[in-house]
């Protein structure tokens, strides 16, 4: 599994194993039900719950696997909107808006999240990568960030007000408010941020750089943040997704090497290590529980 | 070198498993196949879950299997999506890797970029790394998505890693998804040339590269050599399979396998000589179409779940299914 989402109006959690969507219980993690986006499709797809409209919703990206499928073009990168019963996915057409069909080698959505309102998506485009806005429900109200970063990212975060955008290769961090528009305004920070969360229980956003760091951004204008080492709790920790659960008020970063998962109390700027998972790359939480998302055979696995 | 865990499951145990490439060992009558970064052993009658084995991390990316008899090892190649270029822009784990069959351990790897002519693809970014691994018996041959020159095709001896081509062959831009070994011959195909090139299967120099067959229409992503008619066919991923009936004169037959099936796009094929039949798995239509090459006659069997490969066990044939629904499904 590459990526979950956490239903509150069923209660059912949504993960994305290759190109399809498994429905899991969001009480026992037993897998329900599943459902193909597309074909064909070999890349990994993301996957957020959008409550405005009570859907699921899917980012499909190509591998360069699929540069064969003559005539060389690529109709599934997309946004895909897909019912909570799994029955019905229908393209958003954003391929087309993005001129990514047809176009070469690793183009497509990388990454997605609900704002409540909207839709934020990292597209990997040409000449550059940016972040896009949509309402799914009006595809015309869209926008868009300016070319912002050369790498793609693996988890942008969004607060109440803001979407804060890491940039991978670049060393930094850029923030939005969230209409993308007008506001543009970059932060330089030594380390190659890959993820970011937006921690309600602080107010503040927290960075992984796929290495022991975990930095926390103080304030964003000027920067000011402080690096919180991970090697303590464990040497390998690579953590590149990180996520805040409201439940429990701790911060959970999957460390795939270590197969474990990282707790991190923004209190007391502490954390525990977790082990006993495979490949975690990411967490999911319902409303009383944690869960690992594997990219291993066992999708699901409690944290406990 | 890390060692990675092997986890053991009943027979009952459901996975998300979504596999990607296969191979059946007959020494162990066991079915090998990969799931993102992990192998998994499959019993040949069953096709039942037995282990899987994590090859490395952290690494996202898909892996390619094959089995050299020469070593008795499974060797898997690793390469990472645009989703690792965050790893401190440092890609150490993009190689090959030996894997115990029996006890599923995993060996260490070839470090096959610093030992070829392949860029430093440790420290690219992008989609570099290996993404197709075969055995001759005696060699294996890989080709690797190099940041400096294209895609790469490797001939290299596991055993002495001296023993390999000193120059590499440079493809064309695109990736293909499989080559054909003939009994002395390579066979790759050029998606983007189009065309199809050749080399003695012990080819060391750029200038045993210089044959080629060109397909001005198609976009050849996968050769077969059938030992039938001892001729290569190809696919295109679009529903033409191309029979190459005198190679090095660009003499070929192409037959249209939408004809067969509506919507058949074949990105593979395999030739199975217990049964004489070439078959070609259709993710769209969840398919495979048997190509029967005596008759230049096909067939459609339905009922799988996104197929993109084929393993035969001399006894049973099995569906390669990129799926949750289930790995493997017998072919009947």
């Amino acid at each position: 599994m590459n990526d979950a989402c956490y239903c509150s109006s069923n209660g059912k959690i949504y993960g994305t194993v290759g190109p399809y969507v498994c429905q899991y219980n969001g009480t026992t993690g037993e897998r329900e039900n599943f459902f193909r986006i597309g074909s064909p499709v070999y890349g990994d797809m993301r996957i957020c719950y959008h409550a405005a409209t009570d859907k699921l919703y899917v980012a499909a990206w190509h591998e360069p696997d699929e540069q064969n499928f003559a005539p060389l073009t690529w109709p599934q990168r997309d946004v895909f909107e897909v019912n909570l019963a799994l029955t019905t996915s229908t393209a958003l057409g954003l391929g087309a808006l993005e001129g990514l069909n047809p176009m070469p080698p690793y183009t497509g959505y990388r990454w997605i999240a609900s704002s409540g309102i909207y839709l934020y998506v990292s597209v990997s485009g040409t000449p550059n990568y940016y972040i896009r806005r949509v309402d799914p429900a009006n595809i015309a109200d869209t926008g868009t960030t300016s070319n912002f970063l050369i790498f793609s990212i693996e988890q942008a975060a969004i607060s109440p007000t803001q979407v804060v955008v890491p940039r991978p290769g670049s060393q930094g961090l850029r923030y939005y408010n969230l209409a993308l528009g007008g506001e543009t305004a970059s932060s330089l920070v030594p380390y190659s941020l890959v993820g970011m969360e937006y921690n309600s229980g602080n107010g503040l956003f927290y960075g992984v750089t796929g290495d022991t760091n975990l930095i926390r951004v103080d304030v964003l204008t000027p920067i000011a943040f402080t690096v919180l080492n991970l090697g303590a709790l464990e040497a390998t920790a690579d953590p590149c997704r990180i996520r805040y659960w409201s439940g429990t008020g701790r911060l959970y970063l999957p460390c795939m090497t270590a197969n474990g998962v990282i707790v991190w109390n923004p209190n007391t700027e502490s954390g525990e290590f977790k082990s006993g998972f495979n490949n975690p790359v990411d967490c999911v939480f319902t409303g009383s529980k944690s869960w690992a998302v594997q990219n291993a055979p066992i999708g699901l696995r409690e944290i406990v | 070198m890390p060692c990675f865990k092997s986890f053991v499951f009943s027979a009952a145990t459901l996975g998300e498993y979504a596999l990607f490439d296969a191979v059946y060992v007959a020494s162990v009558d066991k079915i090998f196949a990969t799931s993102g970064v992990h192998v998994v052993k499959f019993n040949a009658t069953t096709g039942a879950v037995e282990s899987s084995v994590r090859i490395s991390s952290p690494v996202n990316g898909q892996a390619r299997l094959c089995y050299h008899a020469a070593t008795g090892l499974l060797y898997a190649t690793i390469w990472n999506e645009p989703n690792l270029q965050y790893f401190s822009l440092t890609h150490p784990n993009r190689d090959v890797y030996p894997i115990n069959p029996t006890t599923m351990v995993v060996g260490t790897r070839l470090n096959i970029a610093s030992t070829t002519v392949v860029d430093d693809d440790f420290v690219n970014g992008s989609f570099f790394g290996p993404r197709w691994i075969a055995s001759s018996g005696n060699y294996l041959y890989i080709q690797w998505a190099d940041n400096a020159n294209g895609y790469v095709t490797l001939r290299v001896n596991p055993s002495n890693l001296a023993d390999r081509s000193t120059n590499a062959y440079f493809t064309d831009q695109f990736l293909w998804e499989h080559g054909a070994l003939t009994p002395t011959e390579i066979m790759v195909p050029d998606p983007d040339y189009p065309g199809v090139s050749f080399a003695p299967i012990g080819y060391d120099l750029d200038a045993e590269w210089n044959t080629c067959d060109t397909f001005p229409l198609y976009f050849p992503v996968a050769c077969e050599y059938v030992s039938f008619d001892g001729l290569v066919y190809a696919t295109d991923g679009a529903g033409n399979l191309l029979r190459l009936d005198n190679p090095g004169a660009s003499a070929y037959t192409v037959f249209d396998m939408t004809a067969v099936q509506s919507g058949a796009d074949p990105c593979r094929l395999r030739w199975n000589v217990y049964d004489g039949q070439i078959y070609m798995p259709c993710m769209t239509n969840n398919s495979f179409i048997l190509w029967d090459p005596n008759t230049v006659t096909g067939v459609v069997k339905t009922g799988f779940a996104n197929p993109v490969d084929v393993i035969f066990t001399g006894t049973k044939v099995w569906a390669v299914q990129n799926s949750p629904a289930e790995p493997l499904k017998e072919i009947t």
